[in-house]
C-alpha cells in the first residue's frame, strides 16, 4: 500500500536528506539521476545516464574500494529486475556501509510508461534470499525518513523498497553535466580530504 | 558463419601461438597497481586464477561479465586499476555496458578476455570466435595478445579508457 503522494523525487529528497558529506551516492539511468540531480546535486553523486542494471554493481566497486565509506545506490524497478544477478554480489560481498534503494513505481518511466514485471517480485524477500542483512518496504514519506535513518545507521548490506505512489510530477530537466565531468567530480569528491559533499 | 577470419593479421589464429607464463602477466599488472580483480572464469584463464591466489589476491565472482564492468566501474572511480576476466562469449554482452561505462565516462580498466573457438574447438565457441575481433570492435576495445611484448601490453593498459588482452588456447600457461 503506498501513500499516491509519495513521488519519486519526494522519496529521492527524503532519502538524501540522511546523506552525509563523506557518503557516495549511485543514481541510475532515467528520471532517477535526474530527480537527484534536482533535489541535491553533490559532487560525490555518480549519475548513470545509461548502463541501465549497473547501479548496483557501480556502487558495489566504490564500496570494495573504501568500505569505510556508506554508498546508497538510488535504483530503479525496471533497472533492477535488468540487473537481478547484482544482487547476489550485493550479498555474496557483503558490504555493511551500502544502501540499496529501490524506487518502485512499477513501469519505465522513460520511455513511455509502460509496465515492470516488478509487481511480481517479493523484493526484500529477494534481497534478504541473496545475503543482504536487511530489508525493509515502505509507503509513505514518514515511514521512509524513519527506515532510511534506521537503515543509515545499522549494518548492511540492506534493501529499502519504496512503493511510489500514482501520482505524477513534473519531470525535471536532463542531467546538465557530461559524463566526463560527472566521473571528474566524483574523484575529485573522493581525492580531497574525503568529503564528496 | 565465418569460416576463416580474413584479415592481413598474422598471427590472429595462429595454432601454436606465443606463450606467457600467468605469473609474468600477473606481475606485469600487479607491480603497474593492478590490483583489483573481478569476472566470470573460462578454462584458458585457471592459470591467472591460480596465480592470483598464489599471491593471496581475489577474483570477485561476477554473476555476469557486463555486471562485471559495472563493480570495475565503480573500483576505477574510486582509484583503483581493475582487471575485468571473461570468456570471449562474455563479450557481446559487456559490449553495452563498456560504451556506456567507461568509455563515456572515461574510465579505464584492464580486460582479460579468452578466445575460444580461436581455430578449430567445440560447437559452442564457433560462432563467438569467429567474430571475435569484430566483437572487440563492437565494444571500441584496442586490445593485444597477453603474449605481446611486455613494453606493449605496459603501454596499451596504461590509458583512461577500457582495453583488452587476448588470450588463445595455450597461450597462457
Amino acid at each position: 500500500m503506498s501513500d499516491v503522494h509519495l513521488t519519486c523525487g519526494a522519496a529521492v529528497a527524503a532519502v538524501l536528506e540522511h546523506v552525509e558529506p563523506r557518503d557516495l551516492v549511485v543514481a541510475a539511468n532515467g528520471h532517477i539521476s535526474r530527480e537527484c540531480h534536482a533535489r541535491r546535486h553533490r559532487p560525490g553523486n555518480f549519475y548513470m545516464i545509461g548502463s541501465m542494471g549497473l547501479a548496483p554493481s557501480i556502487g558495489l566497486g566504490l564500496s570494495l574500494a573504501d568500505l569505510s565509506r556508506w554508498v546508497v545506490v538510488l535504483d530503479g524497478d525496471g533497472n533492477a529486475l535488468m540487473g537481478l544477478g547484482g544482487l547476489a554480489m550485493v550479498g555474496g560481498a557483503g558490504p555493511e556501509r551500502f544502501l540499496h534503494v529501490l524506487l518502485d513505481n512499477g513501469r519505465y518511466e522513460s520511455t513511455g510508461g509502460q509496465p515492470t514485471l516488478s509487481g511480481a517480485v517479493d523484493w526484500c524477500a529477494l534481497a534478504v534470499a541473496t545475503g543482504y542483512r536487511q530489508a525493509a518496504s515502505v509507503g509513505d514519506l514518514g515511514a521512509l525518513r524513519d527506515t532510511a535513518a534506521r537503515l543509515l545507521s545499522s549494518s548492511g548490506p540492506s534493501l529499502l523498497h519504496v512503493a511510489l505512489g500514482k501520482e505524477q510530477a513534473p519531470v525535471p530537466p536532463r542531467v546538465s553535466l557530461s559524463p566526463v565531468e560527472i566521473s571528474a567530480n566524483l574523484r575529485a569528491a573522493l581525492s580531497v580530504g574525503g568529503a564528496a559533499s | 558463419m565465418k569460416a576463416v577470419i580474413e584479415r592481413p593479421v598474422a598471427d590472429l589464429t595462429d595454432r601454436r601461438p606465443a606463450e606467457v607464463r600467468a605469473e609474468e602477466l600477473v606481475e606485469l599488472l600487479w607491480e603497474r597497481r593492478h590490483r583489483a580483480f573481478v569476472g566470470v572464469p573460462c578454462s584458458l584463464l585457471s592459470p591467472m586464477y591460480d596465480a592470483l591466489t598464489a599471491r593471496g589476491a581475489d577474483v570477485f565472482p561476477a554473476s555476469r561479465e557486463d555486471l562485471g564492468i559495472g563493480v570495475a566501474t565503480g573500483l576505477a572511480l574510486a582509484g583503483r586499476r581493475p582487471v575485468v576476466l571473461m570468456q570471449n562469449s562474455g563479450l557481446a554482452g559487456s559490449a553495452g555496458a563498456l560504451l556506456s561505462l567507461p568509455r563515456m565516462y572515461r574510465i579505464g580498466m584492464t580486460l582479460v578476455v579468452s578466445w575460444r573457438g580461436c581455430g578449430p574447438d567445440a560447437p559452442e565457441h564457433v560462432e563467438v570466435g569467429a567474430n571475435t575481433p569484430e566483437l572487440l570492435d563492437v565494444a571500441a576495445l584496442r586490445w593485444t595478445f597477453a603474449s605481446s611484448p611486455h613494453e606493449e601490453v605496459a603501454a596499451l593498459v596504461s590509458g583512461d579508457e577500457p582495453v583488452a588482452l587476448l588470450v588463445r588456447q595455450g597461450e597462457l600457461t
